[in-house]
């Protein structure tokens, strides 16, 4: 096993692309995706919708199902390759070495059956632990995640649970096997602003504490501020842009982040009027060749027909557009 | 200052549920003036949506009166309310339930139109008047709901508001299901029709940031109450309620990367069992003995603002 191999990353996704068969033909809905996640690290990956942000983690979990083909390039976790890996292989990946939690707690969790049932059958499936032995595992797992009186909360239902609660159960699902990864597809979206800050706080603790990787999905940039070491910026399936987190916002790159980020309403000042991307993301299978966002860069030019591959330009950042670097300063 | 355009006064609601009552919306009074936007934040359950059905009267009120344009509309029914909905119209979060998929935009946008007129003629005109207010084709007119992005959807919500020329609109998270590049569409599009057609604007939503940007006075709502209410800039840069400042806070932002405040413990509780005294109490990490037995009133705190605390966090 690579156990030794620390300097690899824990994930490497190198040149995907994924299509999906639909009634209509094929359609790319990722294209040349790279991305990197160290260990113990939080990679956020932003976009609108219609990004790919969410394809790209379901291919991760080896779960994109008949339609969705990898057409390109390769997923490597711990060093080895998902395309080495047959059905059972991703099945015992899941849920052991890497888990998930979604934006809707009420769905993932089954809601005729008790919530420590359904912790315990992740013990018992994939650490094969005694049914006592992960009850009592499972309890723990409740107290750790913060819902109050663990063992009386143990055996309610899912509906006897508030959203946050729920999410916390989730979560408890998902770090129940230690995975190294945990990819975290909009897991606060649904919750008011005040549980969203102690969801937010207990990934970033179980993160420290257990030095797991964490792969977090969000639409919301103040999320991705607040808890990303590196970000990758999505858009129309491409990733534009990655940095560490602090210099994405110190100094973004990419036209479409710099645009995204004046785009967003704050609290702590109030403008005239946002800047407005003008337009919308076009959709798979009518994406543009070159820049994707060319139509709706107020920058574009001639050069940006030509199909953009993403510069590396050091320091852990890349960028999709030739242009990068270069280009007059967006108006506030 | 002129007479408000909408008035509630210690309006509020109560649903049985099960022999019980569940206090949805609790004392709430508010005054609208004309060209004026009131952002109205809170967390699920505060009773913002409820107190917006009220205002619309879709739903009756427990207690308390509103008034339109000065005239007390709290026990009007529905066909007295009808000729009077011209003037206070509403946008909601979800803008493809809110539009029948088996109309036409035209017939969408003119609907409220024919309590005016029924003269085609003028109405093709006005609806083409409102595609081009809200920054749609005209040959969108010809089209259906599905063929429209969620944003353009919700300008066509927003045209149908418009068409009947209110005085008042009502926006229920009219921006909330929308992506941020869109959304900053649609609240220029709202700040900008307000200030052309003098609206009112009574602008509710979980997102701060946005009501921070349309906003000219924000309520804070929290089981029910309005706990502060006052000029945006103070509420955002100075918040005098411990649940205010909680609240900000607790919004993650762009431009306060970093920032891990310990985040307020418990949750929201029950309106079916709302707390003794201060309903904040159970959270508060200011609270005291006398905030656990008595109830805090809302209080004058400066100029133009209200908070209902014992111990504000900043001076007036």
């Amino acid at each position: 096993m690579s156990e030794d191999h620390v300097i690899e990353d824990l994930l490497a996704i190198d040149g995907l692309s994924v299509a999906f068969d639909t009634e209509t033909g094929r359609r790319e809905v990722l294209s040349d995706v790279s991305l990197n996640i160290g260990r113990g690290e939080i990679l956020g990956v932003v976009g609108e919708s219609g990004s790919g942000k969410s394809v790209t983690s379901l291919a991760v979990m080896g779960l994109l199902g008949a339609q969705g083909q990898m057409t390109r390039g390769d997923i490597r976790f711990n060093g080895v390759s998902q395309r080495s890996l047959d059905e059972a292989g991703l099945r015992a990946r899941r849920g052991h070495e890497m888990a998930m939690i979604f934006q809707e707690p009420m769905t993932s969790l089954n809601p005729i059956l008790r919530v420590g049932f359904q912790i315990e059958e992740v013990l018992t499936t994939h650490l094969g632990l005694s049914r006592a032995a992960a009850r009592e595992r499972g309890i723990a797992l409740l107290q750790e995640v913060g819902v109050p009186d663990p063992a009386q909360r143990y055996d309610d239902y899912p509906h006897a649970f508030s959203g946050g609660m729920r999410q916390r159960v989730m979560i408890a699902i998902a770090m129940a096997c230690e995975p190294r990864l945990l990819i975290a597809d909009e897991p606060t979206t649904a919750l008011d602003v005040t549980i969203q800050a102690q969801i937010l706080h207990l990934i970033g603790r179980l993160r420290a504490d257990r030095g797991s990787s964490v792969m977090l999905i969000t639409h919301d940039m103040g999320v991705i501020a607040r808890m990303a070491d590196r970000i990758a910026v999505m858009y129309a399936g491409e990733v534009v842009e990655t940095a560490p987190a602090a210099m994405l916002f110190a100094a973004p790159l990419h036209p479409y982040t710099q645009l995204l980020l004046k785009a967003i309403p704050t609290t702590r000042r109030k403008v005239a009027s946002l800047p407005v991307i003008a337009g919308q993301m076009p959709a798979p299978g009518s994406v543009p060749v070159g820049c994707r966002f060319r139509a709706r860069c107020p920058f574009a030019a001639e050069g940006c027909a030509e199909p953009q591959a993403a510069r590396d330009l050091g320091e852990g950042r890349s960028v999709r557009c030739w242009r990068a670097g270069n280009l007059p300063a967006v108006a506030a | 200052m002129s007479a408000p355009v909408l008035e509630v006064e210690r309006l509020g609601r109560v649903f049985s549920s099960r022999g019980r009552e569940l206090v949805a919306v609790d004392d709430v009074s508010l005054a609208l003036h004309e060209g004026e936007t009131i952002g109205i934040v809170g967390e699920s359950g505060c009773g913002k949506s409820t107190l917006a059905r009220m205002i619309l009267k879709l739903i009756q009120p427990s207690a308390g009166a509103i008034h339109l344009a000065g005239e007390d509309v709290t026990r009007f029914g529905e066909r007295e309310m009808r000729p009077r909905r011209r003037v206070m119209q509403a946008v909601f979060q979800d803008p493809m339930s809110s539009l029948n998929p088996r109309m036409r935009v035209r017939d969408i946008i003119a609907e409220p139109l024919r309590q005016i007129t029924r003269d085609r003629a003028r109405m093709n005109a006005r609806v083409a008047e409102l595609l081009d207010l809200v920054g749609l084709p005209a040959n969108a007119a010809d089209r259906y709901p599905h063929a429209f992005s969620g944003g353009q959807r919700q300008r066509i919500a927003i045209a149908r508001a418009l068409s009947s020329e209110p005085k008042i609109l009502i926006c229920d998270e009219a921006t909330s299901a929308l992506d941020v590049s869109v959304q900053a569409q649609i609240l220029n599009l709202i700040a900008d029709l307000q200030r052309r057609l003098s609206l009112s604007l009574i602008f509710i939503s979980h997102n701060l940031g946005a009501v921070r940007h349309v906003s000219q006075r924000v309520a804070v709502m929290y089981l029910g109450r309005i706990v502060e209410i006052g000029p945006e800039a103070e509420i955002f840069e100075r918040p005098a309620h411990p649940y205010t400042r909680a609240l900000i806070d607790a919004v993650p932002e762009p431009d306060r990367a970093g920032a891990d405040l310990p985040p307020l413990s418990g949750e929201v509780p029950s309106p079916l069992d709302r707390p003794t005294g201060c309903h904040f109490h159970t959270r508060c990490p200011l609270a005291t003995a006398r905030c656990r037995e008595e109830d805090p009133p809302l209080g004058t705190f400066g100029a133009g603002r209200s908070v209902r605390c014992f111990f504000p966090v900043t001076a007036p």
